[in-house]
């Protein structure tokens, strides 16, 4: 009874917050975007990143949340899960996925791999970089962890899709600090990651090398003509047609100004894609 | 008048063979605050040697001295000496520990182990491997029976000490100091917290004991004195330190002390 | 009833005081304690409810199978069962000998000043919350483990061994504190007894004191177990929480070697999020913290029972290894009398008696070992602090405290955080208090015996539940039911029921150190029960609730937790305005969030900032009460 009365004059106030959850990758030109939004319209926005994309996806399909961040499509899976919900996407840049590795590894000359390489190492067939063109030392695989959009993209890059890629067993990493910091400190360390994350200093990004024998690094111009194969949209997620908040919220990312925090973190704005109209 | 009291040869003790425990010019303070001044002893061997006085004069902190169990006290000063067999037990040539091996102690509260009575009994020569495995079972009968606990227990060695009345904890207790055969036993009113038979019992006992050993018994009990004592001295409080008023033979220093403090204590009591 | 026949004074009159057949005070105290009591028992009917449809799906597969894969809808926990256990006995081993070796130093060697100098540091030690303890693990302890261990060809720092060392220092103050109650508690009069046989004052500590405590000593190992067994966040950070890991070379190093996951690990992770909407995964994350519970539950409520003070009264005096030669003995004991005995006894030359043998250098040894112990144990405390401090002082300014967050956390300060953690734990304070005091009424004052023991049972146990569950349970009743979302109310009441027994036991401890001529001259002036209560106990009984208050906050103020899914978001949230969907930000959970995602280098700055700022609250409440809790812990103990 006494929560009843509480959710009552609760309620009103509800409307005056727009809360976003999800992908740490998306995070930061939205959270960016938020404290400018937050200083010059006064608006109230709480942002959130927990269980990356897919806890963004939760969020919203549960009602947590108007605006979900996501690194990644939503698949029919979430749509069963959550049939009352009308998902829909608002592509706000790209990222690519870049297969990081320590330094160690770079200076010993592991320069890309394929994505049979790839597969091999993920289901543990290749364990040594010696395998690969690297130093005879133990690959120190992190995985990202379940619900990344950025473990999705590797999954779907070398398995097709997300669903066939193999049961496995490697430490887990979460956030991209987490990731990098891992990956620095760690000898033969590999792991995947969003691509400007990979300073050059203490984490490399290996380039994938495709069928024809090309090495293709994850660089804005291969990013923007899908030629690297990693790359991913940016999302931001809502249920139906943006509106209220949200809208203002989302238009402002769309604009110049809020492209160009997409810019400013690393990924490339829509402007920078060679938008093939899909 | 201390060489008085001393010299007026009432005992039979009269032979001077040297003696076992000496204190000359002790004086002690716990926390800056004097509890004993200036006190001078001579224990002969193989007698049983009283200390009375009103409570609180110093009497236990006196006992204590004699095996450097005072040192236990926090903030305890000793200052003087004690001799031991004419070596000095401050300087450092005998450890604290192994003078008390030498020189045994039994307090007031019996303090048993809560462990078995067999336990109890070789707890000291066990754990300071005084004797071999062995002959464990050996000393912890005939320590039993030194301190006539034997009969009583000797079916239950294995029973908890805790399960004994205390009369008989006190005697296993005895029979704890005497498993080390120490020269000297001191006894800081070993029959305060037992009843009168027990007490009778301990006190059969330390008459027999003083056969082979030398006892320094802490007592309030006059009867006591005058029952077990050979020589006895008496603590008493001047100007708030604890001093010792005579030190005489028994008889003398019961039925006819020199020093008034002494008389108005006995009259007391 | 009349007025008295003959008036004693015109001045004024009394009237007949009122008497009610049952009092408020009664009905206040039962419903504190069920609502206690309803807590604990409500946690395990939810969870247990919760696991039913995994079960249902993989049988008894679920706990004994190693295939946690939740995409393929295989849900079988047996490795996170055994990283468990690893982690807490790698823990345990480190822990145990060396906060029993300090507490040997602090008891019986230290004199007053420096043992209360050496439990000041170790109470604040118990006072760091783990989400510092896991960003220290992060940044020192795991490139040490990986540097030390390099030949063994570790795939990285994450390990079951950096989990377990960093688990060792954060138990250790249970250990050491509670090891040292239990030997403080052994009389004097024993030790005594030993050194006057010569003994020397470590013999008489091993072999007399450590001994009789041996008891509390077990308790306080086991009280440490259970933390250990139950800690989420600072594993999680080191840990490595790689599934289905399960140990191929048993009798090596190398398990401890691998990188693991355990129950609470898992818990504190992307899972729960992940699990949400889907009842079978919910299930199976649900039954990781059934099977925590029970764990836990099981090691809290032993150490309970070896310390309930049944089994103190009756001291079930193991009568050790009985004299295989005492019964020859009996064979010429029957000759004779006593006396007769004696007397040949004593003419008889003495026995087989020689010097006593001292092992010296072992002696130095250990107590060489002891001391090295309480150096390493309050080395680590003071070096943690200083590391804080020194890394986070340069991000500490003004406008550190007074403004918010900017740029992800590379920027700006933290005041919402510091408002968020302060309305948290006034609302937890808030909360608490009633129900404590309902509870210390009903355990000391309304309650005897077996029932007291049944309720110091209860609260033991929820003095025991890992936090992470606390949270577990918020996210099922305050977000999944009742549809608060994030809430700071959920987070205030979530940390206000772990505060209770913190809480209540020190109420208690004081209720029972109240002298009771002060309670017979209350019913003497023919006060009833529940008056004398307010006028005569409460008001005694001050300083326990105070006491009590203040290291409970302290332990709320640093929990990551119980609100990571109930009550607090990264950034965004200012003063809340309502109840439903009104989180607020806090500071752990911003050090949780950081350490793990930043994009930044002045992050790191201001992480550390972050963790200085919340160290110091934590401090504060701890020191505030430090005074007031030794001298009462010191009456209790010597009482």
């Amino acid at each position: 009874m006494t929560f009843g009365a509480i959710l009552a004059i609760a309620a009103p106030v509800l409307a005056d917050i727009l809360k976003i959850n999800g992908s740490t990758t998306v995070n930061l030109p939205t959270a960016e975007a938020a404290e400018i939004l937050r200083a010059e319209k006064a608006m109230t926005i709480q942002i959130d990143t927990q269980g990356g994309s897919a806890g963004g996806i939760s969020a919203l399909g549960d009602g947590q949340v108007q605006i979900g961040m996501s690194s990644k499509h939503i698949t029919e899976q979430d749509k069963l899960k959550y049939p009352s919900v009308d998902f829909v996407e608002t592509h706000i840049g790209e990222d690519a996925v870049a297969m990081i590795v320590s330094k160690d590894v770079w200076e010993a000359g592991v320069r890309s791999l394929t994505r049979e390489q790839l597969a091999d190492i993920y289901e543990g067939k290749i364990t040594n970089w010696k395998d690969v063109g690297g130093a005879d030392r133990r690959i120190a695989f992190f995985n990202k962890e379940p619900g990344r959009g950025t473990w999705e993209v590797f999954a779907h890059f070398v398995y097709g899709n997300a669903r066939k890629a193999p049961p496995v067993s490697f430490p887990e990493v979460g956030g991209n600090e987490e990731a990098r910091n891992k990956v620095a400190g760690t000898r033969g360390a590999l792991s995947q990651l969003s691509s400007n994350w990979a300073d050059g200093k203490q984490v490399f990004a290996l380039s994938i090398k495709n069928d024809a024998g090309e090495e293709v690094a994850p660089l804005a111009a291969n990013i923007a003509n899908r030629k690297y194969p990693m790359s991913r949209p940016l999302f931001l997620l809502t249920n139906g047609a943006p509106s209220g908040d949200a809208k203002v919220f989302i238009d402002f990312v769309l604009s110049p100004r809020g492209q160009e925090l997409v810019r400013k973190h690393g990924y490339l704005s829509l402007d920078q894609m060679v938008v093939d109209g899909k | 008048m201390l060489k008085l009291a001393q010299d007026s040869a009432c005992c039979s003790t009269e032979t001077v063979s040297p003696a076992v425990l000496e204190a000359r010019g002790l004086s002690v303070s716990i926390a800056g605050r004097p509890i004993l001044k200036d006190v001078n002893l001579t224990i002969q061997p193989r007698q049983v040697f009283g200390i009375i006085g009103p409570s609180g004069a110093g009497k236990s902190t006196l006992i204590k001295c004699f095996n450097r169990l005072i040192e236990l006290t926090p903030r305890a000063v000793v200052s003087g000496d004690i001799t031991f067999n004419q070596g000095s037990i401050l300087s450092g040539a005998l450890h604290p520990d192994d003078l008390r091996v030498r020189i045994g102690m039994l307090f007031q509260q019996p303090v048993v182990f809560p462990k078995s009575i067999y336990q109890n009994v070789i707890f000291g020569v066990r754990r300071l491997r005084m004797v071999s495995r062995r002959a464990l079972p050996d000393v912890a009968e005939a320590a039993l029976r030194e301190a006539a606990l034997w009969e009583e227990v000797k079916d239950r060695l294995t029973d908890s000490a805790l399960k004994l009345s205390v009369g008989q904890q006190q005697r296993l207790c005895l029979a704890r100091t005497l498993a080390m055969q120490p020269e000297v036993i001191l006894m800081d009113e070993p029959t305060s917290a037992l009843d009168p038979r027990s007490t009778e019992a301990i006190e059969q006992l330390m008459l027999r004991l003083k056969e082979r050993h030398t006892i320094v018994l802490v007592t309030h009990n006059i009867g006591q004195a005058r029952r077990v004592c050979d020589w006895l001295a008496c603590v008493c409080v001047n100007n708030g330190v604890g001093e010792v008023a005579e030190t005489a033979c028994c008889d003398q220093m019961l039925d006819n002390p020199c020093c008034q403090a002494v008389v108005d204590y006995l009259k007391r009591n | 009833m009349n007025s008295p026949a003959v008036p004693i004074t015109d001045t004024y009159s009394v009237v007949a005081p009122d008497r009610r057949r049952w009092s408020y005070t009664l009905v206040f105290s039962v419903i504190g304690t069920a609502v206690t009591a309803g807590f604990v028992v409500g946690m395990v009917a939810l969870f247990a409810w919760q696991t039913l449809p995994v079960l249902s799906h993989s049988g008894l597969g679920y706990v004994t199978s190693n295939n946690w894969h939740y995409r393929q809808q295989m849900f079988g926990a047996l490795s996170m069962i055994v990283g468990t256990l690893l982690v807490s006995a790698v823990a345990l081993c480190v822990a145990a000998p060396v906060g029993i070796g300090a507490a040997i130093i602090t008891s019986e060697f230290l004199p007053g000043r420096a043992r209360l100098m050496v439990k000041i540091v170790i109470e604040l030690l118990a006072g760091i919350p783990s989400v510092v303890y896991g960003l220290v693990g992060i940044l020192y302890l795991r490139t040490f483990v990986y540097d030390t261990f390099e030949s063994f060809d570790l795939h990285s720092g994450d390990t079951i061994l950096t989990a377990g060392l960093l688990l060792a220092v954060m138990i250790l103050p249970t250990v050491m504190t509670l090891s040292d109650d239990a030997l403080r508690a052994v009389p004097a009069l024993q030790r005594q007894a030993a050194r006057g046989l010569g003994l020397s004052r470590l013999s008489a500590v091993m072999h007399v004191a450590l001994p009789q405590a041996r008891i509390g000593v077990i308790a306080a190992v086991l009280l440490a177990l259970g933390r250990a067994l139950g800690e989420a966040i600072a594993v999680f950070l080191v840990v490595g929480r790689q599934d289905n890991n399960l140990p191929t070379q048993p009798f090596t190093l190398r398990p401890l070697l691998e990188s693991g996951q355990t129950l609470a690990s898992k818990l504190g992770g992307a899972e729960i999020n992940i699990a949400y909407g889907d009842p079978l995964h919910w299930a199976a994350v649900v039954g990781l913290g059934l099977m925590l519970l029970v764990m836990v539950g099981t090691v809290t409520l032993l150490a309970a029972a070896l310390t309930s003070p049944k089994s103190a009264a009756s001291p079930p005096q193991p009568v050790e290894n009985a004299p295989k030669h005492a019964r020859p003995t009996k064979t010429h004991s029957t000759k004779g009398t006593s006396d007769a005995l004696l007397t040949a006894r004593l003419a008889q030359e003495p026995a087989v008696t020689r010097l006593p043998k001292r092992r010296k250098w072992l002696e130095r040894f250990s107590i060489g070992s002891f001391a090295a112990c309480t150096l390493l144990a309050t080395g680590v405390m003071l070096a943690m602090i200083l590391a804080i401090f020194y890394r986070g002082s340069s991000a500490l300014s003004l406008r550190f405290f007074t403004e918010q967050i900017k740029l992800v956390g590379a920027d700006g300060g933290i005041f919402f955080n510091i408002i968020g953690t302060l309305l948290l734990i006034t609302t937890a304070l808030c909360v608490c208090t009633p129900i404590a005091v309902a509870v210390a009424l009903m355990q000391s004052v309304y309650l005897r015996e077996r029932a007291a023991r049944g309720l110091g049972m209860v609260l033991y146990l929820l003095n025991g539940t890992p936090s992470i569950l606390f949270g577990l349970f918020g996210l099922v009743v305050f977000v999944k039911f009742l549809g608060w979302g994030k809430s700071w109310l959920a987070g205030g009441i979530l940390l206000g029921l772990m505060m209770i027994p913190i809480v209540t036991v020190a109420l208690v401890e004081r209720m029972k150190a109240l002298p009771k001529k002060y309670i017979e001259a209350a019913r003497g002036l023919g006060l009833s029960k529940s008056q004398t209560v307010w006028s005569v106990i409460i008001p005694q009984s001050r300083a326990g609730l105070v006491t009590g208050s203040l290291l409970g906050l302290a332990r709320a103020a640093g929990e990551t937790a119980p609100i990571m899914f109930t009550a607090t978001i990264f950034a965004g949230a200012m003063f809340p305005r309502g109840i439903v969907e009104s989180p607020v930000l806090s500071l752990p959970y911003h050090i949780f969030i950081l350490a793990q995602d930043s994009f930044d280098p002045r992050v790191g700055e201001k992480l550390w900032g972050t963790a200085a700022a919340l160290l110091m609250i934590v401090m504060l409440l701890s020191l505030i009460a430090l005074p007031v809790r030794l001298r009462i812990h010191e009456e209790a103990v010597s009482a």
